[in-house]
C-alpha cells in the first residue's frame, strides 16, 4: 500500500465533505427551482441522500485505506482495553514475555553457534576429515601416510591441510611460558583463506622435517610476550629448547579452527617420503580440514574418500584395527554434540512457550466471559462476528507486542548468565549478539504465540449465539458444553506439558549430579593442580628429573598452608591414552589386540593426597627408587579385565620390550581418568623415581585447607627459587576442572531445571486459574443442588472428581509424550535410565498433588456458596 | 481490500448488485462530458425515464472507485450557478472500459432475453 495517503487522509476528507455539501445545495437548488419552500426543500434533499457519515464512510473504503485505519482503531481500542484490566494485562504479558524471553535467549546461543558462519570466507565450503581406528579402542586420528595419499589422489578439494594441536614452552623472552601451539601444513592457511597480518605464510619446503624452524605467532602472544614490535620478525625465539625464527604474525581476530585458543604456529613438519613408506615409524596427525571445489557436494567428496581409502590397507603393526574415514563439516565437528543440547533446550522452551500460551488462553477465555456483554452490545450496534474477532485477535497481538517487547529485555538480561554455562572454546561464543535473526525470532514466537492463544476466545465469540447471552442478561455462558470442553482441554495439557518438561529436568540433574559427584575415586575438594612440565634441555628423564621433582615437591609441600604435594595425572582428563603392556609369563598377542591401560607416573605421595583408596597389597612408598625392585600399582578396571580373579598381587607386567619386568605390589581403586562420562580405563602407576620423571600431561599437586588459589602466587615464587628458568603452566583447583568437564551436562541441567521449574509454577497457576474457572461457571448449578439439599462434602466431591478426570488424562497424554521426548536426551544422560521410574513416579505424584490442590480450594469455595444468594442474583 | 465495517447487511447487497451495471451507466453518462456526481445521478434518472434511481450511498462510492482504477479523473470546477462542484471526467482506458462493459451487457441481457423468453428460441431452433 502507498504511504502518501496517510498523510493527505485529511485533504481529501474535507473534499469528499465539500463534494457532498455541492450535491446537496445543487439538489436543494433544484427543489427550490421547481417551488418548494426553502426550509422543506434542504429537509427533503437530507432525506433523500441518506445516511450522510454512513455512506462518506463506504467512499473512504474505496480509497483502500479502510483496512490499516481499522487496524489502527482496534489498536487504540484492545491498549485501552488492556489498561482498564491492569491484572490480566500484568499477568499475561509476564506470562507471555518470560515464555518469549526463555526462547529468545536459547535461540541467541543456537543462532550464534549453529547459524553464524564460522570465521572463514567460504566456510561451508570448508570440511574436516579424519579417521576412526577401531582396535582396542576407538581413535579418532589420522595416519600421516594416509593424510598424504588422500592429499596426492583426490579431485575433489582445491586443498587439504592437516595439524597437531600441542603444548610447547616458549623461553628467551622475559617469563618462560607454556603455550598451545599447532603444527600446521603449509596449506592451512591459505585454505581458510586467511592471510597473516604481517611477514608470510610457510612456505611448501618448510612443512618438510629438517626445514620447520619458523614459527608464526598469534596477536595476542605477540602482544604480550614481545610487546606489538615489527621488529619480533625475524627474530628467533626457543620453542621446547629448540630455535624457530618468527616469520609472521597473525591478525587480530583470526581463531584457529580448534576449539581452544593457539598462539602459534609452526609447519607440520613430516618426513613425507618416510611416511609413505608406511613402516613402524609413522606418525599421526589430529585433524585434517580441505576445502571443496566449487560445485562439488559433500557426498560427492565422501564417495571419493571412500575410495581412495579403500585401496589402503592398514599398517603391517595395526594389522587387527579397522579404519574408516568421517568427512564431516568444519562446523559440525566445532560445535560437537552441542547441537543436540541446544536442539534439546528449545524443545524445552518451545514447551515452555506452549505452557505460557495456554496459560494466556486461559485468562483470555475467562476474561471473555466478563465481556460477553460488550461484545453482545457491539454485535446488536451492527458489528458482524467476523469484526469482533477481529477486534479480538488485535487484542492478542497487542498482548504478544507487550510481551515481545518484554521478553526480549528478559532475554538480554540473561544472556550473560547463559554465556557462563556454555561450554568455553566454541567459535562464535565469545559475544552473543541480539541481532536481526535474533530480534526476528522473538516477533515470530511472540506473533506464533498471540494466534494460538488468541485463536481460540477469538473463534468462540465467532460462533456464539449472541442475542441469546444479552436476553439472558449476560450471566449464563455461551458455548456451554464447547468452552468447558475447550478449558478441560487446556488443564490437561498443561498438565502434560509440566510433565515432559519436569521429568526431562529430573534426568538431566540426575546426571550431572552422577557425573560430577559420583563414582570418582578421589576427593576432589580444595585440591590446586599446577601444570609444570620439567624443561626437557636441563632436566632429561632420569636422575637429574627425579631429583628436580623431589626437590620441587619437598619445598612446594612445606609452603604455609600446605597439607601435602603430589606429582601425577590429573583427573578427569579429557578422552582416554592408553598404551599396551604385557603381562609375565602369558603368551604375547598380536600388536592391536594385546592387553592396554592408561599409563602414569606418579610420587608415591599421589594416592595419599587425592584420598585414592588401596584396595588390596601395598601402596607406592617413598622407599622405591630406582635403585629398588621396580614396581607398579594397577586400578581395579586393569585387575578385573586381565586377571579375572587371580591374584594380580606379585605377578610382572612390562610396557615395552626393553623394558625391566615390573612387579605388580598393589590394587587401587578406579579414578575417572578418561572423562567423567566413560567407565573407568584400565591403569597403571608407575613410580616416578623408577621411570626417570613425569609423562607429558601431569601435574604437580597439592592440597590446603584454604582457598586454593590464594595459593597461586606463593606456588610460583617456590618453583622460582628453585630454578628461574623452569616455566609454569596455568594453574586451577580440581573443582573448577570438574565443573569444566561436566559443563555440558550442567548447561543442560542448570537450564532444563529452571524451565521445568518455571513450567512448574506455569501449570500450577493454569491448572488452578481452569478448575476455578470452570467452578465459578456452574455457581448457580451448584447453589440449586445445595438448594435441594446436597452436602458440601458432596459438591466437594463431585469437583474433585471432574478435575481429576481432567488430571489423569493430562498425566496420561503427559507420560507418553514424556517416554517419547525424553529419548531425544537419552545419549545425554549418565547413570539413569531415560525411563528412570524413580523420576517418573516423583514428578507424576507431584503433579497429581498440586493439581488435586488446584481443584480443592475452588470446591471449597463452592461448598460454601449461600444457595439463596446465587439463585437471587441468577 | 474493504473491511466489513458496522453497516446493514441489507445495504451492503445493493451495492454489489449494481456495481457492474452502474460503472457502465456512470462511463456512458460521462461519454458526453464531465459531470458532476448530482449531475450523473440527475442524468440516469433522467435517461431512464425515472425508472432507475440511482442512490447516493451507491453513487459515491462508485465513483471514487472508478477514479482510483483510472477510468475516470476530476477536477474541481465552478457550475453554472457558480457552486464549486467535482466533475468527473472520462480517461482512455475509461473508454476503453466502457465498451468492453457494454458488449459484456449485451450477452448477459441477450442471454437473459433468450432464457426469459423460451417460446421464441424453441421455434428459432
Amino acid at each position: 500500500m502507498r504511504v502518501w495517503p496517510l498523510f493527505s487522509r485529511r485533504r481529501h476528507d474535507q473534499a469528499l465533505d465539500e463534494e457532498i455539501e455541492a450535491h446537496l445545495a445543487m439538489a436543494t437548488r433544484d427543489r427550490i427551482e421547481r417551488g418548494e419552500d426553502a426550509h422543506a426543500a434542504a429537509a427533503a434533499t437530507r432525506r433523500e441522500f441518506g445516511n450522510r457519515t454512513l455512506i462518506q464512510e463506504t467512499t473512504r473504503e474505496m480509497w483502500g485505506w479502510g483496512s490499516l485505519e481499522a487496524l489502527v482503531k482496534d489498536t487504540r481500542y484492545a491498549l485501552r482495553q488492556l489498561r482498564k484490566a491492569p491484572g490480566f494485562t500484568l499477568a499475561a504479558v509476564l506470562v507471555l514475555a518470560l515464555g518469549v524471553g526463555a526462547n529468545t535467549a536459547v535461540f541467541s546461543i543456537i543462532d550464534a553457534v549453529l547459524l553464524r558462519p564460522l570465521p572463514y570466507a567460504d566456510s561451508d565450503r570448508l570440511l574436516w576429515i579424519g579417521e576412526v581406528i577401531k582396535g582396542n579402542t576407538a581413535d579418532e586420528v589420522t595416519l600421516a601416510p594416509d593424510f598424504l595419499n588422500w592429499r596426492e589422489q583426490n579431485h575433489v578439494f582445491t586443498a587439504m591441510g592437516a595439524f597437531n594441536v600441542l603444548t610447547r614452552t616458549l623461553t628467551g623472552v622475559a617469563e618462560p611460558v607454556q603455550i598451545r601451539t599447532v603444527k600446521a601444513s603449509s596449506a592451512l592457511l591459505p585454505l581458510l583463506k586467511v592471510q597473516p597480518l604481517l611477514g608470510r605464510n610457510f612456505s611448501q619446503d618448510e612443512d618438510q622435517r629438517g626445514h620447520d624452524h619458523v614459527a608464526i605467532l598469534s596477536y595476542s602472544l605477540w602482544q604480550q610476550s614481545f610487546g606489538g614490535s615489527n621488529a619480533v620478525i625475524g627474530r628467533d625465539i626457543r620453542l621446547d629448547d629448540q630455535v624457530f625464527v618468527v616469520i609472521g604474525i597473525m591478525p587480530r581476530e583470526f581463531h584457529f579452527p580448534t576449539p581452544e585458543s593457539i598462539e602459534l604456529l609452526t609447519p607440520l613438519g613430516k618426513n613425507e617420503a618416510a611416511e609413505l613408506k608406511r613402516s613402524d615409524g609413522m606418525t599421526i596427525v589430529h585433524d585434517v580440514i580441505a576445502r571443496l571445489k566449487p560445485g562439488v557436494t559433500l557426498e560427492q567428496a565422501r564417495a571419493e574418500m571412500e575410495v581412495i581409502q579403500s585401496h589402503t590397507a592398514p599398517p603391517s603393526f595395526m594389522s587387527g584395527a579397522q579404519i574408516t574415514v568421517r568427512v564431516l563439516p568444519l562446523r559440525n565437528r566445532l560445535v560437537g554434540d552441542v547441537r543436540t543440547t541446544l536442539f534439546v533446550l528449545l524443545c524445552a522452551v518451545g514447551f515452555l512457550l506452549l505452557l505460557a500460551c495456554v496459560n494466556v488462553a486461559n485468562l483470555l477465555l475467562s476474561r471473555a466471559v466478563s465481556r460477553q456483554r460488550e461484545m453482545a452490545i457491539r454485535s446488536a450496534l451492527g458489528a458482524s462476528r467476523a469484526r469482533l474477532a477481529k477486534q479480538l485477535l488485535v487484542e492478542s497481538l497487542v498482548l504478544a507486542a507487550l510481551s515481545c517487547a518484554g521478553g526480549l529485555a528478559l532475554a538480554f538480561w540473561t544472556r550473560s548468565i547463559l554465556l557462563s554455562f556454555v561450554p568455553k572454546g566454541i567459535p562464535g561464543l565469545e559475544a552473543l549478539p541480539l541481532d536481526l535473526r535474533v530480534l526476528g525470532f522473538a516477533v515470530m514466537s511472540a506473533c506464533v504465540s498471540a494466534l494460538i492463544f488468541g485463536l481460540g476466545p477469538a473463534l468462540t465469540v465467532a460462533g456464539a449465539p449472541i442475542a441469546h447471552s444479552l436476553s439472558s442478561g449476560g450471566r449464563s455462558l455461551i458455548g456451554g458444553t464447547r468452552r468447558q470442553l475447550w478449558l478441560n482441554l487446556l488443564a490437561s495439557a498443561q498438565l502434560a506439558i509440566a510433565i515432559v518438561l519436569l521429568t526431562g529436568g529430573g534426568l538431566m540433574l540426575q546426571t550431572f549430579w552422577n557425573l560430577r559427584y559420583r563414582n570418582l575415586g578421589f576427593r576432589p575438594d580444595r585440591l590446586l593442580a599446577m601444570r609444570l612440565q620439567p624443561s626437557r634441555a636441563r632436566y632429561p628423564h632420569g636422575a637429574k628429573q627425579t631429583a628436580f621433582l623431589d626437590e620441587l615437591l619437598e619445598r612446594v609441600g612445606n609452603l604455609p598452608g600446605v597439607d601435602g604435594s603430589a606429582a601425577g595425572n590429573l583427573p578427569p582428563g579429557d578422552g582416554h591414552a592408553t598404551n599396551s603392556f604385557v603381562i609375565e609369563g602369558r603368551p604375547e598377542l598380536p600388536a592391536g589386540r594385546g592387553m592396554i591401560a592408561g599409563q602414569f607416573s606418579v610420587s608415591a605421595s599421589y594416592f595419599r593426597l587425592l584420598d585414592i583408596p588401596l584396595l588390596k597389597g601395598r601402596a607406592l612408598m617413598e622407599s622405591d627408587t630406582a635403585a629398588t625392585n621396580p614396581v607398579v600399582l594397577i586400578n581395579d578396571a586393569l585387575a578385573h579385565r586381565y586377571f579375572h580373579g587371580e591374584n594380580p598381587i606379585g605377578q610382572s607386567l612390562r610396557t615395552m620390550p626393553t623394558d625391566p619386568w615390573r612387579t605388580i605390589v598393589g590394587v587401587v581403586q578406579d579414578v575417572k581418568n578418561a572423562g567423567l562420562a566413560t567407565s573407568p580405563e584400565p591403569t597403571i602407576y608407575f613410580p616416578y623415581r623408577q621411570t626417570g620423571g613425569l609423562g607429558d600431561d601431569e601435574w604437580i599437586l597439592i592440597r590446603t585447607p584454604l582457598n586454593p588459589i590464594a595459593l597461586e602466587s606463593d606456588l610460583r615464587k617456590r618453583v622460582a627459587q628453585l630454578d628461574p628458568q623452569q616455566p609454569v603452566g596455568e594453574m586451577q583447583t580440581l573443582e573448577h576442572r570438574l565443573n569444566e568437564s561436566a559443563s555440558r551436562p550442567r548447561l543442560a541441567a542448570v537450564l532444563l531445571e529452571c524451565f521445568a521449574a518455571l513450567g512448574l509454577v506455569l501449570a500450577t497457576v493454569g491448572l488452578y486459574g481452569v478448575m476455578s474457572f470452570l467452578v465459578r461457571w456452574r455457581f448457580s448449578e451448584i447453589g440449586i443442588r445445595l438448594a435441594i439439599g446436597a452436602q458440601p462434602r458432596d459438591v466437594v466431591g463431585m469437583i474433585l472428581i471432574q478435575g481429576l478426570k481432567v488430571i489423569f488424562a493430562g498425566i496420561a497424554v503427559g507420560i507418553c509424550c514424556a517416554l517419547f521426548s525424553n529419548r531425544l536426551i537419552q545419549s545425554f544422560l549418565y547413570g539413569v535410565s531415560a525411563v528412570d521410574p524413580l523420576t517418573f513416579s516423583l514428578t507424576v505424584g507431584f503433579l497429581a498433588f498440586v493439581g488435586l490442590v488446584a481443584c480443592y480450594i475452588p470446591a471449597r469455595q463452592a461448598s460454601k456458596i449461600d444457595p439463596m444468594t446465587t439463585l437471587r442474583s441468577e | 481490500m474493504p473491511t466489513a465495517m458496522a453497516k446493514p447487511e441489507g445495504y451492503k447487497n445493493r451495492i454489489d448488485l449494481l456495481q457492474g451495471t452502474l460503472d457502465m451507466l456512470i462511463l456512458q453518462t460521462l461519454r458526453w462530458g464531465s459531470q458532476h456526481g448530482y449531475g450523473i445521478g440527475q442524468t440516469i434518472r433522467a435517461g431512464s425515464g425515472e425508472v432507475l434511481q440511482v442512490e447516493t450511498g451507491s453513487l459515491y462510492p462508485a465513483l471514487h472507485r472508478l477514479e482510483k482504477q483510472g477510468w475516470i479523473k476530476s477536477e474541481w470546477r465552478s457550475s453554472e450557478h457558480n457552486q464549486r462542484a467535482k466533475y468527473y471526467q472520462l480517461t482512455a482506458s475509461g473508454k476503453k472500459q466502457l465498451a468492453s462493459k457494454y458488449s459484456r451487457w449485451n450477452q448477459l441481457s441477450a442471454a437473459i432475453a433468450g432464457l426469459m423468453s423460451p417460446g421464441e428460441s424453441e421455434g428459432q431452433a
